[in-house]
């Protein structure tokens, strides 16, 4: 049996899990509180908790909350200034000596509704979270790097307009004219022929996916909010 | 914080969740109506789970049990959008938008009707000159998915559940099968007049379908009375591959008085089930 460790490092929480890369559905996900003044170096000293705890695994793959390119943060708006131009990747390869994979949370997410979207065309994969996260799947690819969440939608961009922070008294009905907002500025920006809908907001689909009007058959994320730790544990198959 | 974290590993739990399971679970109804609502209600407990995969079968013998699901949405708005569903079979040489294919098959009878995507159902691609490559592709978005909740079945009148016809090996995964005569013979009132039922389909092999938490055979009408009874009460045998429901923890036969009409113990199955304990339940 395969393993990896994923790692969904967001603005509130860390969230792992050891992922058997033959039976990715069955993994059970923890959730770390994390500070948002959290530094690298707590972040990591969580991570050797986490590794030393969940036995032999071969490689460890990281969604981080930010933009990240080739293993190194560029940015990190949720989290400590200390992240910025932080080489991630690199650095939990030299403290493990496991190899590694660290990419943007959306697209980690995405990496786990590659094997789903055979017959799906062009995908556009969107958490819905405090933020909006987004990633395009097409050809078995994940297109990374997106930042559509900066997107123009009604006097604001997505990430802020679809937030939800925005969900009132538990009003997930209400909050949803927000995803149909954002869906229809970035159908029109991609020309996606499905949308997947996952992050945080997609626990709650049962309390929202039947109120939006989305252009093209749209579905909640196949793992929910486990997406991004599922992810990126299969990135560091499909990627190397 | 550290030790709550390792706590928190402790307690993973390994491994798929299993039922029991102590012996096939025999249900003789008395209608193929009845048979309908019974399968319906498998396939409704499984989609509780918040994010199911439900294993759906073709052929004639569900289109009931569809039908009696499409009323459930339209009458008590009972939800499917939240699942996976994915199909046992798929013919050679047939793209999924030809009118005969499994996946046109399923969309026009069930899943459109029901606010399933067509992007949410799953079937082996079998337009393609690389057939092994596809049904490797099939294998994999099968292991990506969450256990089927539930799998249901028809059987062939020689046995064969898919398309795994006698002396299919009962430890198969997805591959290419040639069609037996009677199955493409059974099968051609699906195709216009004139047109062949191909030879070949890429299917499911037993060995996958077992891996369903729950598998749901459903049978109705004389015709099946035979391949049903050597399922049930039959050894074990690739010539039936049916039987292969045997080795299952969670098997159960919904079948109407007629297709129960060749069972030994047919009185035994009605006993059990109108003493089942509650916990037992669907």
């Amino acid at each position: 049996m395969k393993a990896a460790l994923g790692v969904d490092i967001g603005g509130t929480s860390m969230k792992l899990g050891r992922v058997d890369l033959d039976a990715p559905a069955d993994t059970v996900v923890s959730s770390v509180p994390t500070s948002r003044s959290a530094r690298p170096d707590e972040i990591l000293d969580h991570l050797a908790v986490a590794i030393d705890a969940v036995g032999a695994v071969g490689a460890v793959g990281i969604g981080f909350c930010g933009y990240v390119s080739r293993g190194v943060v560029v940015d990190a708006n949720n989290l400590d200034d200390a992240w910025a131009g932080f080489e991630l990747e690199q650095a939990v390869k030299d403290r493990f000596g496991l190899g590694t994979v660290v990419l943007n949370d959306a697209d980690a997410a995405a990496v786990s509704e590659v094997p789903l979207c055979v017959e799906r065309g062009r995908v556009l994969f969107i958490t819905l979270g405090t933020g909006v996260g987004s990633a395009v799947i097409e050809n078995g690819v994940v297109l990374p790097g997106l930042e559509l969440g900066g997107a123009w939608v009604k006097d604001s961009i997505a990430d802020r307009h679809a937030s939800t922070k925005c969900v009132r008294d538990g009003d997930w009905a209400t909050w949803s004219t927000r995803v149909d907002d954002v869906l229809e500025v970035l159908t029109d920006l991609v020309r996606p022929d499905h949308i997947i809908l996952g992050g945080g907001a997609s626990e709650r689909w049962s309390d929202w996916g039947s109120a939006i009007s989305p252009p093209v058959p749209t579905t909640p994320a196949t793992f929910r909010n486990r997406a991004g730790v599922l992810g990126a544990a299969l990135a560091t198959v499909t990627d190397k | 914080m550290n030790e709550k974290i390792k706590e928190k590993f402790f307690t993973i739990r390994t491994g798929r969740s299993a039922a029991k399971g102590t012996r096939m679970d025999v249900r003789i109804e008395a209608t193929a109506g009845d048979v309908a609502q019974l399968a319906a209600d498998f396939v409704e407990k499984a989609l509780e789970s918040p994010s199911p995969t439900i294993g759906l079968a073709t052929g004639g013998t569900p289109l009931a049990t569809y039908a009696e699901l499409i009323d459930r949405h339209r009458t008590r708005q009972l939800r499917f959008d939240h699942a996976h569903y994915v199909m046992l079979d798929e013919y050679v040489g047939v793209a999924p938008d030809d009118p005969v294919s499994y996946h046109h098959f399923i969309r026009e009878q069930f899943t459109d009707q029901v606010g399933v995507a067509p992007t949410s159902v799953h079937g082996p691609l079998g337009d393609t000159e690389h057939l092994d490559s596809a049904a490797d592709a099939y294998e994999e978005v099968l292991a990506t998915l969450a256990p089927r909740e539930v799998q249901i079945l028809g059987i062939g009148r020689d046995g064969h559940i898919g398309f795994n016809e006698p002396t299919s090996s009962l430890a198969s995964r997805t591959r290419v099968k040639t069609l037996h005569s009677e199955t493409r013979a059974d099968n051609q009132r699906f195709f216009p007049a004139g047109q062949p039922v191909p030879r070949h389909a890429l299917t499911m092999g037993i060995g996958t379908i077992l891996e369903a938490k729950r598998l749901l055979l459903i049978a109705t009408g004389e015709a099946k009375a035979e391949a049903i009874a050597a399922a049930i009460e039959g050894p074990v045998t690739a010539m039936v591959p049916a039987t292969a429901l045997q080795l299952h923890r969670a098997a159960t036969v919904v079948i109407d008085e007629a297709a129960a009409a060749q069972l030994v113990q047919r009185d035994y199955y009605i006993e059990v089930a109108s003493h089942r304990p509650e916990w037992q339940r669907p």
